[in-house]
């Protein structure tokens, strides 16, 4: 009970971590201040609390499930500190056009979503099959 | 940068209770829980000073041989004091730069 209710919290917070993470790669490809600070504030409040959160929860889930020791689990870690990684590269992006050049579309924004989108699918696919 | 001084010394206060308590505790005392405890832990706070250095990073409040020195300074016990250090040196001349 106590696993599935972790994995519920994890799945949750992994929904609002990465729907915040679109949002800002979405921003930074279509730039208009009046969303970007907003977006900003957004991402400190809910999104990056929310992937603390993610990886808090995944942590406990794979000490519950004994992975650590998994070649599986080891290259989902990988993928998730490549993925926070990213999170980390579009928050400073998004903070450095803020502050000097509000309104210039940023061009890794437009690279940063699928490679995003690509961590996420290997990451999902590792999981569901557990190779 | 505040958030990357306070990820720094989080980080490397959870290495040192990883190598000076739950090591000598699960090898010496035979409690190997402690190791299972604060390992995650410290799993947990690498991960998020990772995310820090990369946001500072992509933010340009450091460098890309910045980030590779708070990198390797994060595998090292006290490491993580010396960055934290450095960071507070980088902090004082980009405010002298600015003024």
């Amino acid at each position: 009970m106590l696993y599935d209710l972790t994995k519920v919290a994890h799945i949750l917070s992994l929904f609002v971590w990465i729907g915040g993470m679109v949002a800002v790669a979405l921003a930074l490809r279509y730039p208009a201040l009046v969303h970007m600070k907003p977006l900003k504030a957004y991402d400190r409040a809910v999104t990056t609390p929310a992937m603390i959160l993610a990886l808090s929860f995944g942590i406990l889930l794979g000490v519950q499930g004994g992975w650590f020791t998994s070649a599986w689990f080891g290259m989902k870690i990988l993928l998730v500190l490549a993925l926070s990684g990213l999170h980390g590269a579009l928050v400073g992006k998004l903070r450095r056009a803020i502050s000097e050049h509000p309104g210039d579309a940023e061009p890794s924004g437009q690279i940063l979503l699928p490679v995003g989108l690509g961590l996420l699918t290997l990451i999902v696919f590792l999981v569901t099959i557990k190779p | 940068m505040t958030g990357l001084k306070r990820a720094a010394i989080f980080e490397a206060l959870t290495l040192l209770a990883l190598f000076c308590l739950a090591m000598p505790l699960k090898y010496w005392a035979e409690v190997p829980s402690a190791v299972s405890i604060m390992g995650p832990i410290h799993g947990l706070a690498f991960m998020i000073f990772l995310w820090f250095v990369i946001r500072s990073w992509a933010e340009g409040l450091i460098n890309g041989l910045g980030a590779l020195r708070l990198f390797i300074g994060a595998f090292i016990p006290f490491g993580g004091f010396v960055n934290e250090r450095w960071l507070r040196r980088q902090s004082e001349d980009f405010r002298c730069s600015t003024t």
